[in-house]
C-alpha cells in the first residue's frame, strides 16, 4: 500500500478525474472530501460488510415465522 | 425446468424468468441465478429464491410501498452491467429481515437489488447515504403496527 503524508487541506490526485482532499482531523477523525466522476461508486468500505451481515441474517429467516407470515 | 426449495417444494420456472446477478448477492456471491416468486396473499412482497440453493432465498419487497419517498441515483456503471435503457427497464427490491415478530420487520435500504427487468440482469448495490440502514422498520410510519391485524393489512 501506498502511504503518503497529508495536511489539512492538501489532496491526492489518482488518475485524472479523481481528487481526495483532506478537509480536516480531530482526534480520531478525519474528514475527506473526494471529487469524482459521477457514475463511479464510492462509499464507507464497511458498509459493505453491514449489507453482508444482513443477507446472512435475511437469508437464516426462520421457517415456522415465514410460513405464518406468508398465511396471514 | 423444476428445483427444489425450501419454502415451496418443487417449482416448475419459465427459464426465461432466471434472473442473473453477475456479482451473486453479497455474502452468497457463489450463487447468481435466482427467480422471483409472487406471493398471492402478501402481494408488497415477494421471494427470491436461488435456482440452484433450494435452502437460499430472501424475502424481499417493492420499498416504495412502504418507504414513498425512498430514492437513490442509479450510477452509470451500474446502468451500463444492467444494460439500463430507460426507466421502464427497472425494478428495485430490498431485501426483508423477518425477525421473530412479523410487526418489527426490517428492510434494507442500504442494499437495494436493481433488476432489469427486460434483460433479466440484476445486481445488489450498495449505498452511502445517512438516510437509509440495513433495517428499515417495514411498519415505522404505521401507529398501530403493533397491531397484529392492522399487520396483516399492511401486507395486502
Amino acid at each position: 500500500m501506498l502511504v503518503l503524508t497529508r495536511k489539512k487541506g492538501q489532496s491526492i490526485k489518482i488518475g485524472d478525474d479523481i481528487i481526495i482532499t483532506i478537509i480536516d482531523s480531530k482526534g480520531e477523525g478525519v474528514r475527506i472530501g473526494i471529487d469524482a466522476p459521477k457514475d463511479l461508486a464510492v462509499f464507507r468500505s464497511e458498509l459493505v460488510e453491514t449489507v453482508k451481515g444482513e443477507n446472512r441474517e435475511a437469508a437464516s429467516v426462520n421457517i415456522e415465522v415465514l410460513k405464518s407470515f406468508l398465511r396471514e | 425446468m423444476k428445483i427444489m426449495t425450501d419454502f415451496f417444494g418443487e417449482v416448475d420456472l419459465d427459464e426465461e424468468a432466471i434472473i442473473s446477478f453477475e456479482n451473486g448477492i453479497l455474502a452468497f456471491e457463489e450463487f447468481k441465478e435466482y427467480i422471483l416468486i409472487d406471493l398471492p396473499e402478501n402481494p408488497k412482497f415477494k421471494w427470491l429464491q436461488a435456482v440452484h440453493n433450494k435452502n437460499l432465498g430472501f424475502l424481499v419487497t417493492t420499498p416504495f410501498y412502504f418507504f414513498p419517498s425512498y430514492e437513490f441515483d442509479l450510477k452509470e456503471k451500474v446502468k451500463q452491467d444492467l444494460a439500463i435503457k430507460t426507466e421502464e427497464d427497472v425494478a428495485v427490491f430490498t431485501i426483508v429481515t423477518l425477525g421473530q415478530d412479523v410487526a418489527k420487520m426490517t428492510t434494507n435500504l442500504l442494499g437495494p437489488i436493481v433488476i432489469n427487468v427486460n434483460t433479466k440482469k440484476a445486481l445488489q448495490i450498495v449505498l452511502d447515504d445517512v438516510r437509509y440502514s440495513t433495517k428499515e422498520l417495514v411498519f415505522r410510519v404505521n401507529p398501530d403496527a403493533e397491531n397484529e391485524d392492522s399487520v396483516k393489512e399492511a401486507c395486502k
